[in-house]
């Protein structure tokens, strides 16, 4: 690569104004399914930026031996492992975030962004930008997941990261939760919220229309 | 020798099964050396949520206090006599009720009309705690049990009196899926302490424990959790299950005094 993006460039672009989440709308399952506390967001965030950011610079090392024919598997198997790796050590050192995580560390493994970085990234550029770019789209991740598990938890239930902000009537206190913010589907509407919320602020970043209703034969 | 080429038939065995073995010795490796590190987790776990219904403070560390106050022991849950020589003393704390229920020749099924907590067979044997205070006497007998919910199976331990084995002295559930905020509040502290001082029976041994909406019923029933009825449903019929039915025979022993444990 002769003139590409400044290393500085690779690292901030996937975090807000190519965010995987938001503007690829890539991983969008797994950042419904964990979003309901704070907790469980922050450390799949986590789990995703480190597999992230490791295969890419897994994969980048080894870029020129991965035969073309099956350089998806060869990536799958790296990412796969890696996934196991974050699920091993969480079930050793945050049991108690792994039982709430359950399945959705494993399917990491699926998400699109860890693979769409590999396939489209790291396999043609050097370690240390592909390691950068892992880190930037992992924490592009985690923060799309952070905002939503904020909003969701703390009119959900009331806290943050489990300390309790708006004491909630089942704890004998004033605030009555809102029972939607908590159901799978509402960070569907929080995420359609924040992706509108971000284009109408960075008109760059919205898309030309792909019709024109003002043409004559439309 | 000559350099491989990495797109030919043989250039792409070699690569992909040296790049599978090396994950694999990899995740074999990382498996192997946080075993016993995941082992202590599961253990700290299960004896965290003991402790918490047993009425002891931790004092220290969670095994310490853990080993001071609380005795394991394994029951037939049919006969409900003591069975702790069918495992080596050292399974009997983590006895895996759960994964052995669906063992053919380590559970029992269920019938069908008195499987109320939906969980198809049960463990032929069950593990028991009792918590004993300073002086060795029992102050309280602490009972796992689990069944359907609404998302979910949902586990928790159980405490009773010993005295009466009738009263219950404190709940707490370990692992669920219920809708967090929902059904999710059995985790509650102020809904878990409700169960205090209930009775499983009344006068006349008749299984009498609910949660129901609008509980009138001061010594028997409690209010079920409001926008969660299908999970208080389960709750409720979970314990129906295991106290009004299934650890009957060990309840009966234990009001008559038959169960002994050593001091």
């Amino acid at each position: 690569m002769s003139k590409g993006p400044s290393l500085k460039e690779i690292f901030l672009t996937p975090i807000i104004a190519n965010n995987p989440v938001m503007i690829q709308i890539l991983g969008i399952c797994s950042s419904l399914a964990v979003t309901s506390s704070m907790k469980t967001a922050f450390v799949m965030g986590l789990s995703v930026t480190a597999v992230c950011s490791l295969a890419n610079l897994a994969i980048s090392i080894v870029r020129n031996y991965i035969p073309n024919s099956v350089r998806i598997i060869a990536q799958m198997t790296v990412i796969a492992s890696l996934v196991i790796l974050v699920d091993q050590i969480l079930k050793a050192f945050a049991y108690d975030l792994s039982k709430q995580l359950s399945v959705y560390v494993g399917l990491i493994i699926t998400n699109c962004i860890v693979m769409g970085r590999t396939e489209g990234f790291a396999l043609k550029s050097a370690p240390l930008p592909s390691l950068l770019d892992g880190l930037g789209n992992g924490l592009g991740y985690m923060l799309v997941l952070c905002v939503v598990a904020t909003i969701r938890e703390l009119f959900g239930a009331g806290t943050w990261f489990g300390m309790t902000v708006l004491e909630s009537v089942n704890n004998g206190g004033w605030y009555v939760p809102c029972g939607l913010l908590v159901m799978p589907p509402c960070s569907f509407f929080l995420l359609g919220l924040l992706i509108w919320g971000v284009k109408s602020f960075r008109k760059d970043l919205q898309e030309p229309l792909e019709y024109d209703t003002h043409r004559e034969d439309y | 020798m000559s350099k491989l080429n990495k797109d030919s038939v043989l250039g792409t065995f070699v690569i992909i099964v040296t790049f599978c073995l090396v994950c694999s010795v990899l995740v074999s490796s990382a498996v192997v050396a946080l075993d016993p590190f995941k082992t202590a987790a599961v253990a700290n776990d299960r004896q965290v949520n003991i402790l918490k219904v047993s009425g002891f403070e931790v004092k220290g560390s969670v095994a310490k206090t853990f080993k001071e106050h609380i005795e394991s022991h394994l029951i037939d849950v049919e006969t409900g006599s003591l069975a702790d020589d069918v495992v080596p003393a050292s399974q009997i704390e983590g006895y895996n009720f759960a994964s052995l229920a669906k063992k053919p020749d380590s559970s029992v099924k269920i019938p069908k009309d008195r499987d109320v907590a939906g969980i198809l067979s049960r463990a032929k044997y069950m593990p028991v705690y009792f918590a004993k205070d300073e002086n060795g006497k029992v102050a309280r007998v602490i009972l796992p049990f689990y069944g359907q919910a609404l998302w979910s199976t949902v586990y928790g331990y159980v405490a009773l009196s010993p005295v009466d084995a009738n009263t219950i002295l404190g709940v707490t559930f370990y692992s669920h899926g219920e809708t967090p905020g929902l059904g999710g509040e059995i985790d509650n502290p102020r809904w878990q302490a409700l169960w205090v001082d209930k009775k499983l029976t009344n006068e006349n041994g008749e299984y009498k424990f609910h949660i129901v909406k609008n509980a009138a019923d001061k010594n028997h029933e409690i209010d079920a959790l409001s926008g969660a009825t299908l999970t208080s449903v389960g709750v409720d019929k979970t314990a129906a299950f295991w106290l009004g039915d299934a650890y009957k025979p060990f309840l009966e022993k234990l009001s008559k005094g038959e169960i002994i444990v050593n001091e």
